[in-house]
Order: structure tokens, then sequence, then C-alpha cells
């Protein structure tokens, strides 16, 4: 009888203890991301996928925003972008409610010649009583896919009501021709610091004239629980430009309810056909790529470095990758 | 044992109750006490305090001698408010002085009937009727030496007195009230801020008792930041209102000013006054040119970024449209840049940071940089709240 009661004691205590642990500790959910890529080291030029998921306790959020940022080897965003997980219902609080591609005086413009100055106008919406602390972020991209700007804007309060943003924006001589695309976001702070998005980004498409030939767009795939970014890393070769070899730096941040979460993941951007990554296209290449021609990764001879196409064997086709990127530097 | 816990018990809880039972004062000395002890009173506001008795046997007759400050109450009326019950009495004295402030009252009943009051809730002694005349507080003092029970003898009843107090409060009507244009009503109340070159417009509301005062003269003395006065008069109008301007200099002194009308009012002097900010109603306060950290400098190579540090103010009491506008040229005057913002800013302090470009065609040499803040788009014929800040932008690189 009183071996029970003891137990009953006991049992009481340690339901109580849970209870106060659980108080004390919110209960909380738990919010995980992730983050999966095509490759860990891209050729400029080549394709970048990026994509994963949000959970909440294990279930898959299909109505959740994640903030991506990319840095390049000196910290700098080269990519801000935001991405759903799936529909987005209703309005947040913060909203972008237009972002129009306009000439100097604000008048709604669609064609931009290179070596001119494009300008675009954001009309922004805070419905809260109170402002809130934004960064505003432009991310441009040309009809490659290639961001060739990713720049904050505007960091400061963003107060009740409507505000309207003005900002200019040069088009590189060195870009493609033909439909690009300009992104505004809205975030507490860069996800790199732990930021997230206040809202789904706003687009606009505009032309970009006389650069380099046109060519289509990758297109994004976007499934239900599931968010996709596509992009396409800088094969232009200007010291200003985003992508250039080099460790780079992902990040996904994601606030679902009260749970914020965060993941980084880091990867290389090599010059193309730069085996032994020297920053230069040059002979020493060449003689690396002759030493493991007609190899395949069982060959003790192969340089995964060497496969430029990434198609699995060393052969002609790398080489004349290699010849056509000769002499190219970082 | 328990038992006779319980005894004791109930012998004290008798004893307690038969002691409240007791008719009042009973085997005490008798007290004559102001009732209310305390009040509060505005200016010209009439009011009754009494004097009671707590308890007297055999009382058959008293006298009550009551003394206060005559600049701030004046008594009006003293009545005997029948505390014999009986119509069989005389009142032998009363007088009120408001010249030497007291008044005094002296009844007792008349012979052979003698109702002396023995308990109960008799009525006061006497009323008093006073009107408040000025501010500040008056002991309402029942002189011992004057203030006499007596019985049907002619033997004193030996009492105490207790005193009263009455605090008169300032009016709480509001008799002159200055404020600007653009706001301050009530006593002592800001007004919303002027740019400099801007008329200030004072009013001077004069009213007494609810009426406007028609015909007054109303003094109004500006100090500006540094303390220098500047006066003027003005009479009241029909409306009681009296009106003041002065016109602030392109260039005034920044800062608080302070305007204190006055006047007087039946031998009064009422004042109030209005305190309002001079200034630039959005005022940038500061630019700095810098990188993302936010560090100054003032050479980037072309194709980098270039961040704005913006500090500003809004000085008044509202949000205010800002059209902040930034524009950035090189040597050849060709734009790097052309940013704005279009929002309201709320009332106090705002850092922004603003971000640009330098296009790759930019011409390497000085270039600058403007910041300015106006108050509608300059197409919508905007004009600046304040003066523009210039800062350098050296454009290097190759």
């Amino acid at each position: 009888m009183t071996k029970k009661r003891h137990l009953a004691l006991i049992l009481f205590l340690l339901v109580v203890i849970l209870a106060i642990y659980n108080v004390r500790n919110g209960n909380s959910a738990t919010l995980k991301i992730t983050l999966n890529m095509n490759k860990a080291i891209y050729n400029i030029g080549s394709k970048a996928d990026f994509w994963g998921n949000v959970t909440l306790d294990g279930g898959t959020l299909s109505d959740a925003l994640v903030a991506i940022e990319v840095d390049n080897q000196n910290g700098t965003a080269v990519i801000l972008r935001t991405k759903p997980t799936g529909t987005i219902n209703g309005t947040t609080t913060i909203q972008i409610l237009s972002i129009t591609p306009c000439d100097a005086t604000g008048t709604s413009k669609s064609n931009f010649s290179v070596n001119t100055m494009a300008f675009f106008k954001i009309l922004l919406r805070n419905s809260e009583n109170l402002s809130r602390q934004v960064e505003i972020t432009l991310n441009l991209f040309d009809s490659k896919t290639v961001a060739f700007d990713a720049l904050t804007i505007f960091i400061g309060p963003l107060y009740s009501g409507d505000t309207e943003l003005f900002v200019s924006e040069p088009i590189p001589a060195d870009v493609s021709s033909g439909n690009s695309t300009v992104y505004c976001n809205v975030f507490t702070s860069l996800p790199k610091n732990g930021g997230y998005s206040l809202c789904p980004e706003a687009s606009a498409s505009f032309m970009i004239i006389n650069g380099r030939p046109p060519v289509v767009n990758i297109p994004e795939q976007n499934s239900q629980g599931m968010y996709n970014l596509t992009f396409r890393v800088d094969n232009y070769n200007q010291k200003t430009r985003p992508f250039r070899p080099g460790s780079y730096n992902a990040t996904v941040t994601c606030r679902y309810q009260s749970e914020t979460t965060s993941l980084a993941k880091a990867f290389e951007v090599v010059l193309t056909a730069d085996i032994n990554r020297d920053g230069s296209v040059d002979i020493f290449d060449a003689i690396l790529l002759s030493n493991g021609f007609n190899t395949t990764p069982a060959n003790p001879k192969w340089n995964p470095n060497a496969d430029i196409n990434s198609d699995g064997i060393v052969d002609i086709y790398d080489a004349i990758i290699l010849s056509n990127n000769f002499g190219n530097t970082a | 044992m328990k038992k006779k816990f319980f005894g004791a018990l109930i012998t004290v809880v008798i004893l307690i109750a038969g002691l409240s039972l007791a008719p009042p004062g009973l085997g005490a000395t008798p007290t004559v006490f102001v009732s209310p002890d305390s009040k509060v009173v505005q200016i010209s506001e009439q009011f009754t305090i009494d004097i009671d008795l707590d308890y007297a046997e055999h009382l058959y007759g008293f006298e009550i001698f009551l003394t206060f400050d005559r600049t701030k109450i004046n008594a009006t009326a003293i009545q005997y408010v029948n505390y014999f019950n009986t119509t069989s009495y005389n009142v032998w004295y009363s007088e009120i002085n408001n010249t030497a402030g007291y008044t005094t009252l002296a009844v007792s009943c008349l012979a052979p009937v003698r109702t002396g009051k023995t308990g109960g809730s008799p009525p006061p002694l006497a009323s008093i009727n006073f009107t408040a005349i000025a501010a500040g507080s008056s002991t309402l003092h029942l002189q011992p030496n004057r203030t006499i029970l007596s019985d049907d003898q002619g033997i004193q009843i030996a009492s105490t007195t207790l005193d009263g107090n009455v605090q008169v409060a300032q009016p709480t009507e509001q008799v002159l009230d200055v404020y600007t244009q653009r706001g301050g009503i009530g006593p002592n109340t800001s007004s919303d801020a002027f740019s400099p070159a801007e008329t200030v417009i004072f009013s001077a509301y004069l009213k007494y008792q609810g009426q406007p005062i028609s015909g007054a003269i109303v003094q109004f003395t500006t100090y500006d930041p540094d303390g220098t006065p500047r006066a003027d008069t003005a009479r009241t109008d029909n409306n009681g209102i009296a009106t003041s301007n002065f016109t602030l200099s392109s260039d005034p002194i920044m800062g608080n000013y302070s305007t204190t009308a006055s006047a007087n009012v039946q031998g009064q002097d009422y004042n109030d006054t209005v305190i309002y900010r001079v200034g630039w109603i959005v005022c940038l306060q500061n630019v700095i040119v810098c990188n993302y950290s936010g560090t100054p400098l003032t050479s980037f190579d072309r194709g980098t970024r270039v961040y704005v540090n913006v500090t500003l103010e809004n000085i008044s009491f509202t949000p205010k449209t800002l059209f902040l506008w930034v524009h950035a040229w090189d040597n050849n005057a060709a734009d790097v840049a052309r940013e704005w913002m279009l929002y309201n800013v709320p009332s106090g302090k705002t850092t922004v940071l603003l971000g640009f470009r330098i296009p790759q065609w930019s011409a390497r040499g000085d270039g600058q940089l403007y910041v300015g803040a106006y108050n509608n788009p300059y197409w919508t014929g905007g004009s600046a709240y304040c003066p523009g800040i210039y800062s350098s932008l050296q454009i290097t690189g190759s």
C-alpha cells in the first residue's frame, strides 16, 4: 500500500515537473529547413539549382517563405531572394504592392539599353500601426538568369502606411539582352545576419537591349512543399561581377509563426576549365587534361576537375571547352 | 476549563457591545467642532460649514466664536439650527466681521423650558455660510475662551474645541489661455513648431466665470532661446480674444521659444504660457557617405556600391509627408544615382541607409552627392523643408 502511494506520488511529481518544464520552455515547436544544391562546385557559367523544404514538428509546410542569400568570398550578397514552399495564403502586414521599371522621371518604361540607367519605383505598405525595421533589396537577373546585381537599397524603419521608393540601377555593358527580371525583397535584415522575409518578393520584367545575344531564361520549378531557386553562375569576366571563382556561402532562413530557423552551406565557384584552380586557364590546365584524357572515375588517373562538362569522362568535349576558355583569368 | 474560557469570552463581547451602545460622550468632555473638518472650494464658491457638538449633558446655552482668514474666505451668514429642538430659545448675539475675520453666535434656551439634548444625532449648533474669495488656505478656528457651553445654572460646562480648514483652490476655469495657430490650447500647453520666416500668430482667450471679457489688455511677452524678450499688447475683442503676431526671420535662433500672455481680471493677475519650437520642420541632421557597414568613405571605385546614411528629425507633433531626395553625379555632371523616398515621417529622429551602385561608365574624379528633404515631390511643386546637404564623392577605378 505504502509502495503504491509512493509510486503515485512520484508519478504526480513527474507530471508536475513536466508541466512546469513545458510552461517554462513555451512548449516550442521545432522548425527545420533543408538546403540542397545540385553541385558542390560550380563552373562559371553553369546552372545552379537550390531546393529544400521547411518542416514544423516534422510536417512539411506548404505556406512558408524562405529567404535565400548567397554571398561571395568577400561576404557580399550576390543573390537575395524569397521563395515560397507553396501557396502563401492571405496578405502579410508588410507588402510590396508593386515594382515598376521606369525612367528618371518615374514614367513607366520597359526597355533599357546597356550602359544606361534603369529606374525602379517600388510601392510598399506597412499595415501595422508600428514601424518595422526593414532591409529592402533588389536582385536583377538578365535573360541568361545571371544575377548581375544584388543590392540593399534601404535600411531603416518602414512606417505605418505606404512608402514609395525610387532607385536607379545601372545596366552593365556585358549583360545579356532580352527579358530580364528585377526582384524586390523586404527582410528584417539580411539572411546571413539572421534576418528573414517579411513578405513574398515582388518582381517586374523589363527588356535589356544592345547587350550580349539574348538567351532563354532557365525556367524555375516550383512544387508544393518545396522551395526552388535556379540561377546561372555568372560567366562574365569583370571584376565587379557578382560571381567570380572562390568560396561561396548560401544561407536560407525561415520564420513561421513564432519560430525561426536557418541553415548555411558552402559551395565553390571555379573558372571554367581552370583544372588546377590557380585562377587562370592556361597550358598547365591543358597538360592536366591531357594526362587524364579518356579516363573515367574508375581510372587511377581520373581527375574530376578535368571532367569539365561533368559527363563522367575526360574527352574531346572537355578539351574543346578548355580551348574556348583558354587565356581566361579570374 | 473550556466552559470558563467561553464564559470569559462572552463577558468581553457583552462589555464591548455595552460600551458601543452607550450614549456618545458619556462621561467624556464635550467637544465643539467644525464640520467638515476640511473642505476644498473654488474661488467664488459659496459653501457652508457647521459647528457641531458631540454631546453635552444639561446644555442650556452656548456661545461660539470662530475666526478665519478674511483674505481667503468671507462669512456671509451665521444661523442657529435649533439644536435644542424647541421654539423657546433666544439668539442673544450674532455677528459677522469680515474685516477682522470672525463670526460669533450666542444662543440659550428660555425658562422655564429646558430641553438640553442628551444624545442621538442633534442638528449642529450653528451653520455658517462663506464665500471663497482667493486661493489659499484658511483655518476655521474655534476660539476656546469664547466657545462656551453652559448649564441652566449658568455654570460653564467644560469642553474642548476642534478646528477645521478650508482650502480655496485655484479656479478650475482657465481665465487666460494663450495659444498659436498651431495649437497650445490649455494651461501651459506647447504648440506645434514653426520654421524660419513663418509668422507666429498668438491668440489669448480671456474669460471669467465662463464669460468672455472684452476690451481687456493682454500683454504678450516672447522669449527666444537666448532669453531675449519681445513684448506686445493687444485688447480682447468681443469674443474675449486678443491677438498678436510676429514673423520669424529667415535665419532665426533655433530652439524653444515661449510666449506668456498676462492680463488682470478683477484685480487678479492671470497668465498662461505657450512653448513652441522654431527650426526646420524636417531637418536633415547628418548625411554620411559610407559603405554597407556604415564606415564613412569618400572614394569609391566604379561599379561598387555606395551607401548614404541620412539622419533627419521631424520637430513637429504630427507626421509630415517627406520626399527624401538623393542625387549623385560624376565629374562630368552625369547622373550616378537618383533615388527618392516618399513617406510620412513621424515626429522625432529617423535614420535611413540608402544604397546605389556607381555605374561602370561614370567619369572618374570629383563627383558630388546631394540630399534634400521636401514636403512633396519636386514635380508636384514641393518645397524644401530645410537646406540640402552636399557631400563629395570621389569616383575611382579602372
